[in-house]
């Protein structure tokens, strides 16, 4: 490439890189420092901050338990209607969060289609509740791990679980000593991509969970409430978001975020 | 085979910022002060109006010819979008409060009108699993209750109501506007909250148990016409520490409205949707 042709994409690259670094700039320009300190030691901060953080990595396990072997069942490819069931279950990645949380409160509410049974039989109400706050977290969060997982499971080397599985080592003794240490770096990417869409979640909270402190009302909640009643401790909050998702994004970035490379550079 | 791709990546990203130059609100374009900018009028209007809004829209458009669209969302939620300098041009809200927000930003263009009045009431959903016929009865042990969250005017009202009464609540959710306290009643997912005696809802689903009015609280709907956004001002809102520039320059449409609101006409749509009309 010539170098003027090199000079106008790296120009054409400065406008974009602009528009999606300026707001965070400006989240600093007019965060009020000095109303930081009180800010952020309130105990309602903390408590948001708290609740966040158990609610988001709640919800990643949840993602991992129940991803692991949806991805593994994905990627082996030979279910019937597979696009079908691939489609339906990677649905909330593109579903407004929004309508995943009218439709959780329809399946889970206390009135609702499999709610109901849990309410009568077990007592169980999860609308309004942490756990329903978790719950929409996972709803959202852990189709982004079964997608990066079911990639991972697909372009695994098969060949070593066959030479396993030759030598006499049982599935689940294969999947734990042979195809899972192999995948180990895609999966922690997966992990955290979870984690991370969990951490943001908003919609489905909102909708699914309602918005109470110390129950339900996580970070992104309490962003949009102060927003209405206080932009500047709205802007605090906001920037303990962007500080713990940059802490993540730089301790695993990269691992979890950089472009794929081949298995061989793993 | 270089050039003409080039040429149509150069149209292309150009299509693409004249095409978002024309949606975005074009703050630089001078208009006239005092001269009606649109014969649309965007009215800003708190959810207690969500049921009676296309009947005040289809009696002022009959009215003036002007149209009107409605944005119905929680008071605070619609201060805050006109403090940040949102294309209202009348807002509507439940209490007094928010109308002063919007005064504070300079972006009132005349003095607030009450325009019509209303009481709090509890909505009892017909799903409600505990017996509810008054305020006390909301303290009661595993009652699901919805309230307004603080700074939305039905959650203020309630509260206010509440200690009147002399009642503890622990509500299970706090709501951004009353049409989300209905709406989770009406669906069952909570046993009551405390709305307006002027929400419309459906009797199928719930049912409105009336507040006395020794520890009832009036809530006043408040309109008050907006001022443009000034041109070529720094259009700071409530974000900024200096005094915002924008010096609540008349909006002739928005005025309109606000007079229709206190018109007979507007009156006779308020009571017909349980309002009562200002003394």
């Amino acid at each position: 490439m010539s170098l003027a042709r090199r000079s106008a994409v790296v120009a054409l690259a400065i406008i974009p890189a602009t528009f999606l670094t300026l707001p965070l700039v400006a989240l600093l320009a007019r965060a009020p420092w000095q109303r930081a300190g009180a800010l952020l030691s309130s105990g309602a901060v903390v408590q948001s901050l708290r609740l966040t953080i158990i609610c988001s990595l709640t919800a990643t396990v949840l993602s991992v338990l129940g991803g692991l072997p949806l991805s593994w069942v994905l990627a082996k490819r030979n279910l019937p209607l597979l696009p079908v069931v691939r489609a339906l279950i990677i649905l909330p990645v593109v579903l407004p969060p929004v309508v995943g949380g009218v439709a959780l409160l329809l399946a889970f509410g206390r009135n609702g289609v499999a709610g109901q049974f849990l309410d009568r039989w077990f007592g169980v109400r999860l609308p309004f509740t942490t756990a329903g706050a978790i719950l929409a977290e996972t709803f959202v969060a852990m189709p982004f791990f079964v997608l990066s997982m079911e990639g991972a499971f697909a372009t695994a080397d098969q060949r070593l679980s066959d030479v396993a599985a030759t030598l006499g080592a049982p599935p689940l003794r294969t999947f734990t000593s042979v195809l899972f240490p192999s995948l180990r770096t895609p999966f922690f990417a997966a992990a955290v991509l979870a984690w991370a869409r969990a951490l943001g979640e908003f919609g489905a909270t909102i909708t699914f969970a309602g918005s109470f402190p110390g129950v339900s009302q996580t970070m992104p909640l309490s962003v949009y409430r102060e927003f209405e009643r206080d932009p500047e401790a709205a802007i605090m909050l906001s920037l303990v978001l962007v500080v713990l998702s940059l802490v993540v994004l730089v301790a695993t970035g990269r691992r979890a975020f950089s472009p794929l490379k081949k298995s061989s550079t793993r | 085979m270089r050039l003409p791709r080039l040429a149509f990546v150069t149209a292309f990203v150009a299509a693409l910022l004249v095409s978002l130059g024309s949606c975005a609100e074009t703050g630089v374009t001078p208009t006239q002060p005092s001269t009606p900018r649109a014969e649309t009028v965007r009215v800003y209007a708190a959810s207690s109006l969500s049921g009676a809004a296309i009947d005040l829209r289809d009696a002022y458009e009959a009215a003036s010819g002007n149209n009107a669209v409605f944005e119905i969302a929680g008071s605070p939620q619609l201060a805050t979008q006109i403090e940040n300098g949102a294309p209202a041009d009348v807002f509507v809200s439940a209490d007094i409060a928010n109308i002063d927000r919007v005064t504070a930003a300079n972006r009132a263009a005349g003095t607030p009108v009450v325009v019509a009045r209303t009481f709090l009431a509890i909505l009892v959903s017909a799903k409600s699993r505990v017996s509810i016929g008054s305020l006390s009865d909301l303290a009661q042990p595993g009652a699901l209750i919805a309230l307004g969250a603080p700074g939305v005017p039905v959650g203020d009202y309630a509260r206010a109501s509440l200690e009147r009464a002399g009642v503890r609540v622990q509500p299970v959710t706090f709501e951004a506007n009353v049409s989300g306290i209905v709406a989770k009643v009406q669906l069952g997912e909570v046993d009551a909250g405390i709305v307006y005696r002027s929400d419309p809802f459906d009797p199928a689903l719930a049912k409105q148990v009336t507040i006395p009015a020794s520890v009832n609280v009036e809530a006043q709907l408040s309109a008050v016409a907006v001022s443009p956004v000034n041109t070529g001002v720094k259009q700071e809102g409530s974000l900024s520490t200096d005094v915002a520039q924008t010096t609540g320059e008349l909006n002739a449409a928005g005025q309109s409205f606000v007079s229709f609101l206190a018109s007979p006409n507007a009156q006779a749509v308020f009571k017909k949707h349980g309002f009562e009309i200002p003394l």
